[in-house]
């Protein structure tokens, strides 16, 4: 059984194994334990220094949809409904990124294209008739793209730091 | 393999009984703060942005008072270019061209319903976890690691400065564990009060060409274009945007899944011929298709996978 949930972990069984392993582990609670330890391996393989924290409670936690929020009491309960959206809206990175796409001499300077996708693995290099033919508008959209991103509002003002480093191309 | 684990965990997840208090410094509660710290804190520093062999130095003051925010970034390498906001106003100085882009929203334009779950659906598409703790910029610092579930986005790392939650140092993964991007203060002073002239901009609005972008919030129904929904990503925002008078109008529509987002750009022209193509720009990946008349532009800080994929599943809404 044991080996079942390392297998289980690594995500290397078939649709009906995990079934069954699923199932042995909810009827046994010394399996369940067992997955814990399981994970507090993984998680010492990678290095991870929190190794006192009960694994199960941990991933239950991070798997449960409500966030916990440690709130100030001053705080209204609606902006944690939606903090990214707060956060984007006050980035405004939104407004500002656009910016760049206009600004003169902001073209992509091609030399960057090859050098990325080189040192990049996952990708394969970009072929030069991408480049030759990307859009000219091509910057102008990855200003305002950015600027749009919400998720770049967790950098908060730090994002319009891309902004500014991207104004900066082809210079 | 990624995709088989969470499924699983979700599984395990409803097979074992309801138990487990939630920890008090829960990755997502983390999250939640360095959000929440990004928004209402003062704060004046220097700041690293590396993509791609290329490194950028500039130095952010920000302020918040009277629930008014007010924002100042300048490049320190290279030509003093700058960026100034107060509140919704935006101003972004380049002193060589003498040019003052602004854009002004107003309130009510602000992203009205962006991500209505919050971060709260997140964990549907990254594994949380909190990581150790470590200095950046002189400040103890926790992280809090995010490892995506499926193929269609990238891992982030971020270290948030324990006491005030805001963000010190933000890393973008690939799926080979390399860095792709990297945004980190070297120096950073959190809370007031600030040096005088601090949030003073460096340019004279008098003396300068002064350019404007429009941009015009679509209902879903004007977008006149499908889309076949990519697992966890939503569509957060749509407008038409115009660079300036004399430049041609092109749709923008955005997806998200609350930290990874992928841009649609929609224009007229091109010709039936021409190849779909594939680029990477630094972290984002660039995908462009040819629609009929019309050029579509994908793009996002995602697998290239995800941009293909969604730019591929576009049709023209018949009217």
């Amino acid at each position: 059984m044991k080996t079942r949930i390392s297998a289980l972990m690594d995500g290397e069984l078939e649709g009906h194994e995990i079934a069954d392993t699923l199932k042995e582990l909810h009827r046994s609670e010394a399996l369940r334990s067992e997955w814990c330890d399981c994970q507090l391996i993984g998680a010492a393989l990678r290095d991870e220094p929190d190794l006192d924290i009960d694994v199960a409670a941990r991933v239950m936690a991070a798997l449960e949809l409500e966030p916990t929020v440690i709130a100030p009491a001053h705080r209204r309960t609606d902006t944690w409904r939606r903090p990214i959206l707060a956060l984007a809206a006050s980035a405004a990175g939104v407004a500002v990124v656009a910016w760049l796409a206009l600004a003169p001499g902001s073209e992509l300077a091609p030399a960057r294209e090859p050098v990325l996708a080189s040192a990049r693995q996952v990708l394969a290099p970009v072929p030069a008739a991408a480049q030759t033919q990307s859009t000219p508008r091509l910057q102008e959209y990855l200003v305002a793209h950015q600027a749009y991103a919400p998720g770049g509002a967790m950098i908060g003002g730090a994002r319009n730091i891309r902004t500014v480093a991207a104004s900066g191309e082809g210079r | 393999m990624v995709v088989v684990r969470s499924t699983l965990m979700a599984v395990l997840l409803a097979l074992l009984p309801a138990a487990a208090p939630a920890i008090a410094d829960d990755g997502l509660a983390l999250l939640n703060r360095i959000a929440q710290g990004s928004r209402v804190l003062t704060y004046s520093g220097t700041f690293v942005y590396r993509s791609g062999g290329k490194v950028d130095t500039s130095r952010i003051v920000r302020s918040m008072s009277n629930g008014v925010e007010v924002e100042k970034i300048e490049a320190l390498d290279g030509s003093p270019r700058e960026v100034f906001r107060v509140g919704s106003d935006v101003k972004c100085f380049f002193p060589e061209e003498k040019l003052l882009i602004i854009e002004s929203r107003s309130k009510q334009r602000e992203f009205p319903a962006l991500l209505p779950t919050g971060l709260g659906s997140l964990p549907e598409h990254y594994a949380i976890r909190t990581g150790g703790l470590g200095r950046v910029a002189g400040v103890m610092s926790r992280a809090v690691l995010l490892e995506p579930r499926d193929e269609l986005r990238y891992g982030h790392e971020f270290w948030m400065d324990v006491a005030s939650g805001l963000l010190l140092k933000a890393n973008l993964i690939g799926a080979n564990g390399e860095t792709l991007e990297s945004f980190a203060f070297t120096q950073v002073k959190i809370g007031g009060p600030l040096e005088q002239d601090a949030l003073k901009p460096g340019f004279d609005s008098d003396r300068v060409r002064v350019q404007r972008v429009r941009t015009i919030e679509l209902k879903a129904d004007d977008i006149g274009w499908t889309f076949r929904s990519l697992p966890g990503f939503r569509k957060v925002a749509a407008m038409k945007r115009q660079a300036a008078p004399d430049k041609p109008e092109s749709v923008h529509v955005v997806f998200s899944d609350g930290l990874a987002s992928i841009s649609v750009f929609i224009e007229s022209g091109g010709s039936v011929s021409e190849a779909d193509t594939q680029a990477t720009v630094g972290p984002v990946n660039v995908f462009r298709r040819q629609v009929g008349e019309h050029r579509v532009v994908v793009m996002g800080e995602v697998p290239a996978l995800a941009v293909r994929r969604l730019g591929e599943s576009m049709e023209r809404k018949r009217k």
